[in-house]
């Protein structure tokens, strides 16, 4: 008797959870365009993943002059570059530096944004006036301008282009959590927490990163887009992956002498980059319209 | 003589701004018996609000501050503890109730989630989390909503249930102190006799004491042990329920007080009687009393400052009429 009137409530609680995660991907799924990007972006990433049982980064990387600039055929679906390198495999490589690195840094700027974002509407005050004021100078600067003189500074690598992605990132990210996180301290259920004794810390963890969490999640995924254009951009200009590894925008960069003879090498890493980006803006914008409770239909 | 619960002594606050300062509160005070309810009643600017915060510590950061005054809590002073032990009091020992049910819940998490944190953040008894989850449903019962319902969202319920899963919050951790801060100005009027008569059963059984704030001279009547007539910052009039309800004499602002309330009976056709004119400016009050621009017996000597006449051992007016009985 008395297990029954504990236990039937937990039941409830856990049917509620599972029903909201249900409720919003039935939303998502009845967005077509949002799917279509869920399912490219999905065959993207798996591609990346699975890339050494694809072909392995040696025979991405290894010269074969004699096979240099074949059209596309059966045997290489994209042809192959000016080395003789297959360049389908090359972009299958390269896009698990792309893809990584915009991840990675999309979610890495997120974090370091957000919290800083948060923290200084939270505060508010003079410490609100010095963080965002100096957020202010930093994207004064054009981000690929800050994040082309970053590389300059660190060097080269993916760890340094993930750096400087995400500082150049850390100003958006922490003006929208500051946005959005001044619009929830001023509601009453902020001072009942602090009427009942809750900390800041606790505060901020339980009820303000709840509120402003869809905003950001939307966000985050429309930034990888941008990330992965930006490292390609990077790449172009030469200050991105270092040869030999392969990434989409050094593809590009390779590509360009060749431009005028085999112009499908600069048109297959193009539209993988064409490709990643919508797809990952499709499912941004899918995201948030499931996410937000104010279009439930 | 019953045990003395909260006592406050000539509290002063003021809200400092870079243009003006505001004077909130000007050296009120009272003090609360355990288990008794204190009604605090004035116009919306009086001061009230800022009280209560002030006795929570909750007062804006930089902006609001105590100059002067003491706030004994079981003996213990408020205004010394350092901001860690005063977290501890928090919804422990003294909690409050907000004026809008609909704001004052978290819209991203379910109801029994909430009402568990306000358990957890002061588990001193050291209870699990199946006991937690029992006294969960325990209080959910105590306020009258399904235990069942715990899973639901803000959003699923009417104002006056969210009012009631708000007061099953306040009274989670079975406070000494509760301050309802116009608990039932959200809410329609049927609502609010069901809210108001819950908080009194409640209040009966497990013998906490009360401050309500409000402007509801009906709702004070129906509550209270005791009432504080507050304006502009003082407490003008306090006495026992009966005192102010049914006692002769009275300040004049109280006199106003009731005098705009719709009678339903006798001299029905009498038009409203309200009080001319508007609260003075906080940033500017004026010298001696406060209430002598609107005053219908303003005099010169109300310009002086004006102390209590203490009129019964439970009754004191602030008035320069009754001073000679003082």
């Amino acid at each position: 008797m008395e297990t029954t009137k504990i236990n039937a409530p937990f039941e409830v609680i856990t049917i509620k959870k599972q029903s909201q995660m249900k409720e919003i991907w039935r939303r998502f799924k009845k967005n077509k365009l949002a799917m279509t990007g869920l399912i490219v972006l999905t065959v993207m990433v798996l591609a990346a993943v699975f890339a050494e049982q694809i072909g392995t980064y040696e025979t991405a990387i290894t010269l074969n002059v004699k096979n240099k600039l074949q059209n596309p055929s059966w045997h290489h679906v994209f042809g192959t570059d000016g080395y003789g390198r297959d360049l389908f495999l090359r972009c299958v490589h390269g896009g698990r530096v792309s893809l990584f690195i915009g991840f990675v840094a999309s979610i890495a700027g997120m974090l370091c944004g957000g919290l800083l974002g948060m923290i200084s509407a939270y505060y508010g005050n003079k410490f609100d006036n010095i963080v965002m004021r100096t957020l202010d100078v930093f994207s004064a600067i054009p981000t690929i301008l800050l994040a082309l003189t970053l590389v300059a500074a660190l060097g080269q690598g993916i760890f340094n282009i993930i750096v400087a992605l995400v500082i150049s990132r850390i100003p958006a990210f922490a003006r929208i959590v500051r946005a959005s996180t001044l619009g929830v301290v001023d509601q009453e259920y902020i001072e009942a927490a602090r009427a009942g004794g809750t900390s800041d810390l606790h505060i901020m963890v339980k009820h303000i990163i709840p509120n402003v969490v869809s905003p950001l999640i939307v966000q985050t995924t429309m930034n990888v887009s941008s990330m992965i254009l930006q490292t390609a951009s990077l790449s172009f200009l030469g200050l991105g992956i270092s040869a030999p590894r392969p990434e989409w925008g050094a593809l590009i960069s390779e590509a360009k002498e060749f431009m005028r003879i085999k112009p499908f090498m600069i048109i297959f890493p193009g539209l993988c980059i064409i490709l990643a980006s919508a797809s990952i803006n499709l499912l941004g914008d899918g995201l948030r319209d499931a996410l937000d409770p104010r279009l439930k239909s | 003589m019953k045990e003395t619960l909260l006592e406050v002594t000539d509290l002063v606050v003021k809200y400092k701004t870079d243009l003006e300062t505001v004077s909130a509160v000007n050296g009120i005070s009272f003090n609360l018996n355990k288990g008794e309810t204190l009604g605090i009643v004035g116009e919306t600017g009086a001061g009230k609000t800022t009280t209560a915060l002030t006795i929570l510590k909750l007062l804006p950061e930089r902006v609001g501050i105590i100059e002067n005054g003491r706030i004994l809590f079981e003996g213990k002073d408020l205004l010394s503890l350092s901001e860690r032990d005063m977290m501890k009091m928090r919804g422990d020992k003294i909690s409050m109730i907000f004026q809008d049910p609909m704001s004052s819940l978290n819209p991203v998490h379910t109801i029994g989630a909430q009402i568990a944190e306000a358990l957890k953040l002061h588990n001193e008894k050291n209870r699990t989390k199946e006991q937690l989850e029992t006294r969960v449903d325990e209080v959910l019962e105590m306020v009258g909503i399904p235990p069942s319902r715990k899973g639901d969202y803000p959003h699923q319920f009417s104002g006056g249930m969210k009012q009631r899963v708000v007061i099953a919050i306040a009274l989670a951790c079975e406070p000494d102190l509760l301050i309802a801060d116009e608990p039932t100005t959200a809410l329609d009027v049927t609502i609010q006799a069901q809210v108001l008569m819950l908080m009194r059963e409640l209040r009966d059984r497990l013998q906490t004491a009360m401050i309500l704030i409000t402007h509801d001279l009906g709702v004070v009547a129906q509550m209270c042990d005791r009432v504080a007539v507050m304006y502009a910052g003082e407490l003008v009039e306090t006495g026992t329920l009966k005192d102010i309800f049914t006692g002769e004499r009275h300040h004049p602002y109280t006199k106003g007080l009731f005098g705009s309330i719709p009678k339903l009976n006798g001299e029905s056709k009498s038009p409203l009687s309200p009080i001319e004119g508007l609260m003075p400016d906080p940033t500017d009050l004026p010298a001696g009393c406060s209430f002598y621009p609107r005053c219908p017996h303003a005099s010169e000597q109300c310009l002086l400052k004006q102390s209590d006449a203490i009129l019964s051992s439970t009754h004191t007016v602030r008035c320069r009429l009754f001073g000679k009985e003082a």
